[in-house]
C-alpha cells in the first residue's frame, strides 16, 4: 500500500481542459491523468479520470471524470473506517496494474450517500485500485469476500470523528 | 437466447478464447468453470448488477455537506 498524492498538478507540458460541474473549469496536466484498464461498472465509456483533493484533512478524493464534466466519484481511504481493511490484489491485476508488488497501489473506495447522514455508505467489495506511478487503475471486484458494497458509516463517524473506529460491518 | 444441452465436463465456447466448463453437478447446483482472456471479465450477475447500482449511487454525490466532517481519527 502506498500513498497516492492528489496533489500533483504541475510538471507536465500537454494540457486537457475540462468544464466541471462541481469544480468549475480544471486545467490537467495529461500526466496527471488516471485510465482505467478496466471501466467503473456501469460507465464503460468513461476511461480517465483525474484526481481532485477533497476537503482540507479529510481522506476524501475527488476522481474526475476528464471526458464527462459532470461525471465524478468521491474515494475514501477505507483503512479511516475499516482499519484491518484488506484487498487481495491478483497476479492478473498486478500485471494489468503494471505493478510488481501490491505495496504500488493505492486502494480506495467509492463513497455514495443520500439525504441522510446515516445514509453515507462507501463500497468495501468493489474498491477501485491505482497505480500512482504507471496512472493505471481499475474497479475490482473481489468475487469471494465478505466485504458488502454499502458499508454504512455511521453518523458517529461523520460528526464525533473519534467514534469512527467502532465501525462494524452490515453485510 | 441461445439454449445448449451440456453434461458433467463438457464446455462451450464463446468466440475464440472464451470456454466454459461445467465442473459440478449437485442438487440445485451447477459449477461452471470460465476459462477467458484476461480483459474479459467475469461475474457473477447478481454482484455486477449491485456494483453497478451502487456506482450510479457514487456517481450521483453531489453536495458532500455531511461528509465534510469525514476526518481521519
Amino acid at each position: 500500500m502506498t500513498t497516492f498524492n492528489a496533489h500533483t498538478f504541475a510538471g507536465a507540458k500537454r494540457m486537457t481542459s475540462v468544464d466541471t460541474t462541481r469544480f468549475g473549469p480544471l486545467e490537467i496536466a495529461d500526466g496527471d491523468i488516471i485510465t482505467f484498464t478496466q471501466p467503473i461498472l456501469g460507465f464503460p465509456e468513461r476511461r480517465r479520470f483525474v484526481p481532485v483533493p477533497g476537503p482540507p484533512d479529510s481522506f476524501l478524493t475527488w476522481l474526475q471524470s476528464t471526458e464527462d464534466g459532470s461525471l465524478a466519484f468521491l474515494m475514501m481511504d477505507p483503512r479511516a473506517v475499516v482499519p484491518g481493511y484488506r484487498v487481495n490484489i491478483s497476479a492478473h491485476d498486478l500485471t494489468e496494474l503494471a505493478a510488481q508488488s501490491s505495496d504500488e497501489l493505492a486502494i480506495y473506495t467509492l463513497v455514495a450517500s443520500g439525504s441522510e447522514p446515516d445514509a453515507i455508505r462507501t463500497n468495501l467489495r468493489a474498491p477501485i485500485v491505482i497505480n500512482p506511478r504507471q496512472r493505471l487503475a481499475k474497479q475490482s471486484v473481489l468475487e469471494s469476500s465478505a466485504y458488502p458494497i454499502r458499508h454504512h458509516l455511521p453518523s458517529s463517524a461523520v460528526t464525533r470523528q473519534e467514534e469512527a473506529t467502532h465501525v462494524g460491518s452490515d453485510a | 437466447m441461445l439454449v445448449l444441452t451440456r453434461r458433467l465436463d463438457e464446455s462451450i465456447m464463446i468466440g475464440d478464447d472464451v470456454e466454459i466448463k461445467v465442473l459440478s453437478l449437485r442438487d440445485n447446483q451447477v459449477k461452471l468453470g470460465v476459462a477467458a482472456p484476461r480483459r474479459v471479465a467475469v461475474h457473477r450477475r447478481e454482484v455486477y448488477l449491485a456494483i453497478e447500482e451502487e456506482n450510479a449511487h457514487a456517481a450521483a454525490v453531489g453536495d458532500i455537506g455531511g461528509l465534510r466532517e469525514l476526518t481521519p481519527h
